[in-house]
């Protein structure tokens, strides 16, 4: 198993306290379970991405104590679409305030099938926000909201964490999430756990003293104010002392003042700052007692920090801490000074039931950190474990296509007789027409089936347009005996280029679901839809209402179907049959929704989609190419595959190698145009501190104006696709409705040397990409646009110097 | 339940459990919903700007730029300023927080700037004034060039300026 983990909280912070420690502790020692593979990471803005730590150093400085923390880190990049699926994001560190929003991360992992399973050590931001600095409270607001959406497993501390978030989604009318209770423990893995120098000022204040111990951060929700209220009162006169170890937290500068400045401090009250682990030792195991006077807690590792070292504890009694410390501890009202120094005193006024206190914490069996760490990682396999998932012998032998067209069929039947050895079957849904042509034309080994438009349509007319018509045909043919549960679906021109076995469809025991790209980031044809764009926006709709990932399966290639689940889908949303959606799209979104662990969300694997470098940009890039979506003009005079051929032929193979090659270099310069425009965006970054921006604003008075950077920078011959923003202020206030575009570049003397590129701009759409199409040579020169409102004569345009590389 | 709904249920939860201590929340929903829609290290300037009362913007703008709350101090030094114009107002919050140590740091990409100092502007520029983020400086500098060569001699007379 793939264990991710977003470790950025630990790295960034300068102190070990409760979370970090858990974090240290667990992470350390899953880390000792060579049969999983761990990816620790840290979120980097820059790059807008996670930056891997190295495993090796990240033991050896939080196990072994040695080396520097900014050397854990490593340069290598994880994408968030990079986390495959079957992986275990892991959200083990408290990563509330991270940048990285988990409303935005979690969705994306959904997308890919990753597991998501998070450590909630408490819920006291939303149960008692008047505790927490309200920052933490609005980032916590959003990372809990994301955990109840997408989490596939909680795990707490305490099973009375689970109590109070079931009675959240209760609340709030959501499923309650699947949680497990994994509880903490407090022995120390390096080295630095007691040994080391105790403060001798520390000494001199514990030595031969009865004094409490509070040992945390300083804050509000600790209750520090109870413990002096009782000194006070007179535990300081009964010759009991408080000592405050941790640090200075949120909220408490009158607290702080207050202890500072009490007549007791340093006679009876102490501060202990920040104190490190040879300290902690040395306080824990030389106190009267542990105080913990909290008004709530995730678990209370102080409580379990004292046992360990026989020291007594007097705690709050909330119901997380009796589950925590049981009988071991005695309890008191934490609104109540009275309370607790009742407590104290039960506790002084008997030396043989103090020792006897103490001798009986000698029973106390500790949860061991290696027990922890055991026992999550079960939690994370369990995620795993029991699922439903595709049999491994699987077998397929029907390829079912939708086609009109009998010449593209018959041209890709060879190929397919030839590399899909395992089809015997096709099932050709098809006119009527069609049949009788293509029955006399094959001669191959396939044993063709007909499901033709009468038969499957029974009655039913048409749709015009041809996405609704294909997603009316495709629904209608698969409750049709005639095929199979499952089968692979195609259309008349995808075309594999070499042999393939069920395992390219099937992996891990899961549908491969092959992606090429996310519907949320389409932009397809600007103000000029197709049919197919409009299809992408109908599905991208259907699937965001119904709380399904978007990712865009429409690939152009062969891709494995279960009818069992597709029909599942059409008898839950029966509208979708005749909503013009996508079936890629729909059928494979809902299956990585409803069933995770039977589908592989997998970059596609199509040459020739898109077509050629001007259609859209590339989303992913495949790493491989198993199909070619073919196009007839990809075969013309000065294009890709000039001179090839596009028929069956016996060196088919030799040559597909060579289209791959080809095509290939093809998208290459597609990738060199992001990277250059990637690079300048950084550069501009870096001097002006923010991103070459591109925008039509309207000014207060009226007017409008380009907003450009100061200068431009791409690849010749190349396509960049710029950011462009209108202001809606043109449309609501100025009341343009007919906006148009140019752009070109011109050398020094003003003389165009590219073509204008020309167009309207789309009102329902004012944030787009606007395809550049840059000059064939490198060289310096003007890039310019020009804004006209056409129905208000209003203009504005701009010329920048441009750097052609 | 939409993603929305659910951030927007967990709000009224807090918010009741913040006025059950007698407390109240500062920040408001629409600023916590809007804080889901943030894609990491990013800023779009032009969609701030749609804000048009200072005290939301200057609280949204530090929650998108700096990812953070506005603290106390920083909000009470703004607050003499809710009464200028908002492009003034925006103009002056975005420049601030972009000039900060904190916002370098944070590594935020900060998209369509319209109050730039240093983005080319073309259009009816006299008429943008601070609006379009043109420098007093640079303006007057615009105006000087398109002068004829005796009113230039005369311009530089007034101000000063030795050749």
């Amino acid at each position: 198993m793939k264990i991710y983990i977003d470790l950025s909280t630990i790295m960034q912070v300068d102190f070990i306290t409760g979370i970090q420690r858990v974090v240290r502790e667990i992470t350390v020692r899953m880390m000792q379970h060579t049969e999983h593979e761990f990816y620790l990471l840290t979120y980097s803005c820059k790059n807008n991405c996670f930056l891997r730590l190295s495993n090796e150093r990240f033991l050896d400085y939080f196990l072994e104590d040695k080396g520097e923390k900014g050397a854990i880190l490593t340069p290598e990049k994880i994408g968030y679409r990079d986390i495959p699926s079957g992986a275990v994001f892991f959200e083990l560190d408290g990563v509330w305030n991270s940048p990285l929003k988990r409303s935005f991360l979690f969705p994306v992992l959904k997308q890919n099938g990753v597991k998501i399973v998070t450590q909630v050590y408490d819920l006291i931001p939303i149960t008692d926000p008047k505790f927490c600095h309200e920052n933490t409270c609005t980032n916590f607001m959003v990372y809990v909201g994301a955990n109840l959406k997408y989490a596939d497993l909680i795990i707490t501390s305490a099973q009375t964490t689970i109590d109070v978030l079931n009675d959240l989604t209760d609340k709030i009318g959501l499923e309650r999430k699947k949680a497990t209770v994994v509880g903490l423990s407090c022995d120390f893995s390096n080295k630095n756990g007691s040994e080391g120098t105790v403060d001798p000022a520390v000494e001199k204040i514990a030595a031969d003293s009865k004094y409490l111990l509070m040992l945390g951060t300083i804050e509000p929700r600790k209750n520090h104010a109870l413990v002096i209220d009782a000194l006070e009162s007179g535990l300081a006169d009964a010759g009991v002392k408080a000592i405050f170890a941790g640090r200075i937290g949120w909220n408490v500068k009158e607290l702080e003042k207050r202890i500072k400045t009490h007549p007791l401090y340093n006679k009876s009250l102490f501060f202990v700052e920040k104190p490190d682990d040879a300290t902690v030792d040395y306080l824990y195991k030389h106190a009267f007692a542990v105080a913990f006077p909290t008004f709530n807690e995730g678990f209370g590792l102080p409580m379990i920090e004292s046992f360990m070292r026989g020291t007594p504890v007097i705690a709050s009694d909330i119901p997380v801490l009796h589950e925590v410390a049981g009988d071991y501890a005695d309890y008191f009202d934490p609104h109540s000074k009275e309370d607790l120094i009742r407590c104290v005193k039960e506790l002084l006024s008997s030396e043989e039931k103090y020792a006897a206190k103490k001798a009986r914490l000698k029973e106390y069996v500790p949860y061991t950190w290696d027990e922890a760490a055991e026992d999550m990682l079960r939690a994370l396999e369990s995620v795993n474990e029991g699922v439903k998932t595709v049999p491994a012998d699987i077998k397929v032998k029907q390829l079912v296509c939708l086609t009109a067209r009998n010449d593209d069929m018959l041209a890709t039947l060879p190929f397919i007789e030839e590399f899909m050895p395992f089809i015997t079957e096709m099932v050709l849904c098809c006119p009527d027409k069609n049949v009788e042509e293509l029955k006399e034309r094959y001669k191959g080994r396939l044993e063709l089936k007909f499901l033709t438009d009468s038969q499957i349509l029974d009655g039913k007319p048409l749709p015009e347009d041809h996405s609704t018509r294909n997603y009316f045909l495709r629904c209608l043919a698969m409750r049709n005996p005639l095929i199979d549960d499952v089968f692979i679906m195609t259309d008349d021109d995808y075309r594999p280029l070499r042999t393939l076995t069920v395992d390219d469809f099937v992996e891990d025991g899961r549908y491969k679901a092959f992606y090429c790209y996310d519907l949320n980031e389409w932009r397809g044809t600007y103000n000029n839809p197709t049919s197919f764009d409009n299809c992408m926006r109908k599905s991208r709709k259907f699937l965001k209402d119904n709380g399904y990932p978007t990712m865009m399966y429409s690939s152009h290639q062969m891709q494995m179907i279960d009818k069992r689940i597709f029909n599942e889908m059409t008898a839950k949303y029966p509208a979708i049959i005749s909503s013009g959606c996508c079936e890629w799209c729909t059928y494979f979104n809902y299956g990585v929704g409803t069933y995770p662990d039977m589908f592989k969300p997998v970059p596609y694997v199509t040459m020739g989609w898109p077509g050629v470098r001007s259609d859209w940009d590339v989303f992913v890039q495949p790493t491989e190419f198993l199909f070619e979506n073919h196009y007839e003009f990809l075969y013309r005079e000065g294009s890709v595959f000039a001179g090839m051929r596009d028929d069956f032929h016996e060196n088919v193979l030799e040559e597909n190698q060579q289209k791959i090659m080809r095509f290939t270099a093809e998208l290459q310069k597609q990738m060199e145009s992001r990277q250059v425009y990637k690079a300048y965006c950084e550069a501009y970054w870096l001097q002006y501190r923010e991103m070459p921006s591109f925008a039509l604003i309207a000014g207060s008075k009226g007017n409008i104006a380009m907003c450009a950077p100061v200068y431009f920078q791409a690849r010749h011959n190349g396509w960049t696709r710029l950011p462009f923003v209108v202001d809606r202020k043109i449309i609501d206030t100025i009341g343009s409705q007919k906006i148009e575009l140019t752009h070109w570049f011109t050398d020094d003397a003003g003389h165009p040397i590219t073509p204008t590129g020309r167009m309207y701009i789309d009102l329902n759409d004012l944030d787009f990409l606007l395809p550049v199409k840059s000059p064939d040579v490198p060289e310096r020169c003007k890039f310019n646009m020009r804004v006209l409102l056409e129905d208000k004569n209003m203009a504005a345009d701009i010329s920048i110097p441009a750097d052609i590389t | 339940m939409k993603d929305i709904d659910i951030y927007s249920a967990i709000y009224d939860v807090v918010d009741e459990n913040m006025k059950k201590s007698g407390e109240k929340l500062s920040i408001s929903k629409e600023l916590v919903l809007s804080t889901t829609m943030i894609k990491p290290g990013k800023v779009d300037i032009l969609k701030l700007s749609r804000e048009k009362n200072n005290e939301t913007f200057v609280r949204k703008a530090y929650i998108f730029m700096l990812n953070r709350q506005i603290d106390g101090t920083a909000l009470r030094a703004w607050k003499p300023q809710y009464k200028l114009p908002p492009e003034e107002f925006q103009h002056n919050v975005v420049a601030t927080i972009k000039d900060s140590e904190e916002f370098f740091k944070n590594q935020v990409r900060m998209y369509n700037n319209i109050y730039s100092e240093n983005t080319s502007f073309g259009g009816r520029l006299s008429n943008m004034g601070r609006t379009a983020g043109i420098p007093v400086s640079e303006r007057l500098l615009k105006v000087y060039r398109k002068m004829p060569p005796f009113m230039k001699n005369a311009a530089k007379k007034i101000l000063g300026v030795k050749r």
